[in-house]
């Protein structure tokens, strides 16, 4: 016969159950609030905090443009992480959104201006901070080279940019800088579009206009202000984030209708007429212009033959980076276009050797 | 008891509502002749305008629109790039003249009954006129709202591939709105904002279109529309004003656009003749200066320029409707200002 059922009888086991869960609750609440605070004293100490922002589409990195399908944030500064190679990027952005030095507003006699145009390889993909672009390290070297002249090399590369993005932002925001030099380097971004079976020349088929209403922002740039003082809530957003590919601006911008229509000589004419446009810019502003064919990691870049008859042909200044650059390389180039820090270097080596071979700064 | 008169009432009501509607329904239609006057015609993405990435809108492309505008019938036809101009040849032989004409609102053609009657279409049928051994094509390449910013961005990624002979700007009214900002950008993003690709098209697109029948539905619809502004492009896509003490500052940026669809023109191997601004009280000192201004730039950079503000009239309704939009008069006037001076520097014959 059982004992009868008591309130006492059942207090000890009710009351055994509960302290044991609580408890477990206690010790694995104290565990998780203790591996939290390891792990941010351990992230507080080791990594720099820029290193886990998330320059994200809709959070820091681009903004819409009237007159351009994105455009750099201005004034931000954007951390990021380059799978490819592992590579944390710092990028500090001008009152224009450009990855440079501010505009001067004024321009002295012995001022040299350069603006450089071009897409992701001309920004800096991989690039830890903007002095490590090849636009800045041509101003060194420039700088070096003639040191009685104040030589600043304004960068113009934008990510997915091409031959029209850049005739747009020269001539809209570019002959405001007064330039003494305009270089142009383009190829990768515009072969999508130029061969094209939908092309239009204004390359509205292409781009499309980026909307931050309709692009998600990703998780970091949500976080409450105060969460997002935490570095392990940045190092788990951030992660997140990278995942998702939240900073993937080609995914809101880029447009691919239709098929592909076209022989290497139609679709190379219709840039060819760009850089003309960007030719008869930069002149008409007193500017030189020096053009380049593009190198690609493994030389097969379509266009590069129509490239060099066009330039010879028009009596253009250029320089051959796709012969002066070793094709097949993975020291110089870490994908199809991008470049190493010994790929730039070289690049604006490249650069440099043709001004002063013609005698550019000498010249003015 | 209670609930029969309920009943009573609530029919009531709906017969009321019914005759009152019918009331309206035979008053609007004896009362407002004009069936189109409030048709809502214009929102900013109901077949007019389209997003686009290099401007902060376009025209569709190849759209057919009767519009009504202050009781005028207007047709416009735009072409596969979203001008009111004629399709966009692919090639061009040794007759073939191309003028291309840039501009605003003025340009386009506000309240022109159809494209041949605006200024470039009209200029075309005189150059025709005159030399007839030439294959003479005018294109329209105004835009409601246009500046140098926006005409300069045609000009370079489309107007350039048409190899034109003659690029002729007119501009004024909307640059010099765009001057005096605190704000000033020289890329003009203080003043205009993109066309969102999707827009509220406001009431009367709203409601199912058999409702439209009714024509009190229609005329009240519309112009709840007008009266919230839903049909006014400039207020989807220009920014609020940001007055600056300096009602001209900016304006080294627009005669800098001029300068570089100067160099992009002759670059390309086309004349370029530029313009004065008529505005119907040209006396007033801010237009008055803008346009002295303009003059002193040409003059001194030694380019091509018509005085349309000298040679049309201010001040005469029969030649502008408001401040700036012409009559048929007024159109026929900018294209013979236009016309005698090509034919006086002798443009065609020198090519």
């Amino acid at each position: 016969m059982s004992a009868p059922i008591t309130r006492g009888n059942l207090q000890p086991t009710k009351a055994h159950g509960s302290l044991l869960s609580r408890g477990r609750i206690l010790v694995a609440g104290f565990g998780v609030v203790l591996g939290l605070v390891v792990a941010e004293i351990g992230l507080r100490f080791a990594v720099n905090p820029s290193d886990l922002r998330v320059g994200g589409v809709g959070g820091a990195r681009w903004v819409a443009h009237p007159f351009l399908p994105f455009a750099g944030r201005p004034g931000a500064e954007i951390a990021l992480h380059v799978k490819q190679v592992d590579a944390r990027v710092l990028a500090k952005n001008n009152a224009y959104g450009f990855r440079a030095h501010e505009f001067p507003e004024e321009k002295h006699p012995e001022d040299f201006f350069i603006i450089c145009l071009g897409g992701s390889t001309t920004w800096g993909a991989a690039a830890a901070s903007n002095a490590e672009t090849w636009p800045e390290i041509l101003e060194r070297l420039l700088q070096q080279r003639y040191p009685h002249r104040n030589v600043k090399a304004f960068n113009f590369g934008t990510d997915f940019a091409n031959s029209v993005y850049s005739i747009v932002t020269l001539s809209l925001v570019g002959v405001y800088v007064r330039p003494d030099l305009v270089i142009v380097y383009h190829g990768w971004n515009d072969i999508a579009p130029a061969k094209a079976s939908s092309y239009r020349t204004d390359y509205s088929h292409h781009f499309a206009d980026f909307d931050p209403a309709a692009t998600p922002r990703g998780l970091q740039v949500n976080l409450p202000g105060g969460i997002r003082t935490l570095y392990t809530a940045l190092l788990v957003t951030f992660v997140i984030d990278d995942w998702m590919g939240v900073n993937d601006i080609a995914t809101y911008v880029i447009e691919d209708r239709g098929g592909r229509s076209w022989s290497p000589d139609t679709a190379a004419a219709r840039v060819l007429e760009n850089l003309r446009t960007i030719h008869s810019i930069a002149r008409g502003h007193g500017a030189q212009v020096i053009f380049s064919t593009f190198q690609f990691f493994d030389g097969a870049f379509p266009f590069n033959d129509q490239y060099r008859d066009f330039f010879e042909g028009n009596g253009f200044l250029y320089v051959d980076q796709d012969r002066l650059i070793a094709d097949g390389d993975p020291a110089l180039q870490f994908d199809i276009g991008h470049f190493t820090k010994k790929g730039r270097e070289a690049m604006a080596q490249n650069f440099f050797d043709y001004i002063v071979a013609q005698n550019l700064l000498g010249e003015r | 008891m209670r609930h029969s008169r309920l009943s009573a009432r609530f029919a009531l009501v709906i017969f009321g509502f019914i005759l009152a509607f019918v009331v309206t329904e035979v008053a609007v239609r004896l009362l407002i002749f004009d069936s189109g006057y409030y048709t809502s015609y214009e929102p900013a993405d109901a077949g007019r305008w389209t997003a686009h990435p290099f401007l902060p809108f376009a025209g569709q492309p190849s759209a057919d629109l009767t519009l009504f505008t202050a009781g005028k019938v207007e047709h416009i036809r735009t072409n596969a790039y979203g001008f009111r101009a004629h399709e966009f040849p692919t090639t061009k032989g040794p007759q073939d003249y191309f003028v291309l004409c840039f501009g605003g609102s003025t340009t386009y053609g506000y309240r022109t009954a159809s494209n041949a009657e605006t200024w470039p279409e009209r200029l075309e049928q005189m150059l025709a006129a005159r030399y007839p051994e030439r294959n003479v094509r005018v294109f329209n390449m105004g835009m409601d709202l246009g500046t140098t910013a926006t005409s300069l961005v045609n000009l370079m990624t489309v107007g350039v591939h048409l190899h034109p002979d003659l690029v002729i700007v007119y501009h004024g009214f909307n640059d010099l709105s765009s001057l005096g900002y605190r704000n000033h950008r020289t890329d003009y993003s203080h003043y205009y904002a993109d066309l969102p690709s999707e827009v509220w098209r406001g009431l009367q697109a709203s409601v199912p279109q058999w409702m439209l029948a009714s024509r009190a539905v229609h005329d009240l619809t519309g112009a709840l529309d007008m009266w919230m502004g839903v049909n006014d492009l400039s207020r989807t896509v220009m920014r609020p004003r940001d007055d600056d003490p300096d009602r001209m500052k900016g304006i080294e940026t627009v005669l800098r656009n001029l300068r570089t669809m100067h160099d992009v023109a002759r670059g390309a191997g086309a004349e370029i003749v530029f313009s004065t601004f008529q505005f119907t009280s040209g006396d007033e000192p801010l237009y008055a200066t803008f346009n002295q201004t303009l003059r002193d730039f040409f003059e001194k950079n030694g380019y091509r320029w018509v005085d349309q503000a000298r040679l049309i009239p201010d001040y005469d309704s029969s030649v502008n409707v408001d401040e700036c939009h012409f009559t048929q008069k007024g159109r026929d006037l900018m294209a013979a200002g236009f016309y005698n001076y090509i034919a006086a520097q002798n443009l065609l014959s020198e090519r």
